[in-house]
């Protein structure tokens, strides 16, 4: 279980230093909270081992760090942890591309929820484009699921 | 096969439900950001977290500075000499431009203190890199190598070669943030140089533009017209180009035209900036300041 818990502080910090790089395309930042991505995967790949407030703790972590406001991340991540646990049962059974679907939906409404946050304190809306970062976590996803750490069928 | 994943089971039902705990959360992260939305004690919780990221921040930075490195290492030493000698000649080109520019400040000044106008605003600047830009797409800012380190102040205004980049936000124990012209937040005073219309800029945030909000559908800006800071505000130095006209869209339904400006220094492309640091400031305030950051 130590292991298991080094491992999980080791790729959240890996995960927030890869969050720090941007790639930019088109003068649209693609880069997806890999963050969210790594708790997510490790929801995943054991449900039991993170809780509600684990992701509201690394939300409320990330906020201290590189949030506008402190709690968005934080309220971001426990709704995320939500939508997960909704999808779980249907994120088990269903196939490769279907899993993507849903690993879509938790993201697009991580981002949603974001953005509803955002605009409430004035900011201004990032364009259409804004979405692609959903897009590009799945394929992100897509593509760590071919190597054998990060399956998730068990 | 398929078990169960939920996180209690009915079974063993402990602590609240689900549910409930997320609401929990919400509510506090609303409180959260609501306190911190009022009272901005997040900044000062910065002061103290950011020493800790920027190692990291330099770590990251490491592989584009090594790209960079050996880039120019590797590079061809004829080009080099040749870029050298234009170099050479640009330097001199300028530094006959510069003694005919101080010769016309000088005279500028004689020319204003006959008329009993006070001296606008005198300034230096210093060189900063730019360490990394937030990872935040509703806001456009980025984090400048030294805060309070080097004296900087917010409020100060950012400049590269081609124009003004910005505006300091906050500053840091050793970086600061600069936010940018594009941003939501930011109107920078501006007088168009072809007919000297005083202006002010508001950030478009998305598309990296800026716009001229409130001015009549008769105004007089054409495509290509070069903003200038007016200097009025006592915040930015007289004379530093801002933005490029960029489009005009007349709707005689609305009442204002819609100007869209291209910002003329091209951030995204540069890793250094100017900091400018006031010499001296305009000792009358006729002119109130116009807000520049609501921030």
């Amino acid at each position: 279980m130590i292991k298991k818990n080094k491992l999980f502080f080791i790729s959240l910090i890996i995960a927030s230093m890869i969050n720090l790089i941007h790639i930019n395309i088109f003068n649209t930042d693609l880069t997806p909270d890999f963050i969210l991505l790594t708790l997510i995967f490790w929801f995943f790949k054991n449900p039991n081992a993170v809780s509600i407030s684990t992701f509201w703790l690394v939300g409320l972590i990330t906020d201290i760090f590189m949030g506008d406001l402190l709690g968005q991340h934080a309220l971001t991540y426990a709704s995320c942890y939500f939508i997960a646990q909704y999808f779980i049962n249907k994120i088990m059974l269903n196939n490769k591309h279907q899993k993507l679907l849903y690993i879509f939906l938790i993201f697009l409404s991580a981002q949603i929820i974001m953005l509803i946050i955002n605009l409430t304190h004035d900011l201004h809306y990032p364009g259409l484009s804004y979405y692609l970062q959903s897009i590009t976590a799945v394929f992100i996803w897509h593509a760590l699921s071919k190597f054998r750490f990060f399956k998730l069928d068990r | 096969m398929i078990k169960s994943h939920q996180h209690s089971s009915k079974l063993f039902n402990k602590g609240p439900s689900l549910l409930s705990k997320l609401l929990l959360l919400i509510f506090i992260s609303i409180v959260l950001m609501g306190v911190d939305f009022r009272f901005h004690y997040l900044k000062n919780i910065r002061q103290v977290t950011n020493v800790f990221t920027k190692p990291f921040h330099s770590l990251l930075n490491l592989p584009s500075d090594i790209y960079h490195f050996t880039t120019e290492y590797f590079s061809n030493q004829s080009r080099l000499i040749h870029e050298n000698e234009t170099l050479k000649l640009n330097i001199d080109s300028l530094k006959a431009d510069l003694q005919r520019l101080d010769f016309i400040d000088q005279e500028n000044n004689q020319l204003k203190n006959l008329l009993e106008v006070k001296n606008a605003y005198k300034f230096k600047t210093e060189a900063v890199s730019i360490i990394y830009s937030r990872f935040d797409p509703f806001s456009q800012k980025i984090i400048i190598d030294g805060g309070q380190n080097k004296d900087f102040q917010a409020g100060q205004p950012v400049i590269n070669a081609l124009g003004l980049v910005g505006q300091i936000s906050s500053v840091f124990p050793e970086t600061s943030e600069v936010t940018l012209i594009v941003d939501k937040k930011m109107s920078v005073p501006i007088q168009i140089q072809r007919n000297g219309l005083r202006a002010i800029t508001s950030g478009n945030g998305q598309n990296e533009t800026i716009s001229l909000p409130y001015l009549p559908n008769s105004v007089d800006v054409i495509k290509g017209d070069i903003l200038k800071t007016s200097g009025i505000d006592t915040i930015y130095p007289e004379g530093i180009i801002v933005a490029e006209v960029l489009e005009i869209i007349n709707d005689p339904k609305l009442p204002f035209a819609k100007i869209i400006c291209k910002p003329m220094s091209e951030i995204r492309n540069h890793s250094h900036v100017l900091v400018v640091k006031p010499i001296n400031k305009i000792a009358n305030h006729a002119v109130t300041p116009k807000n520049d950051q609501k921030k």
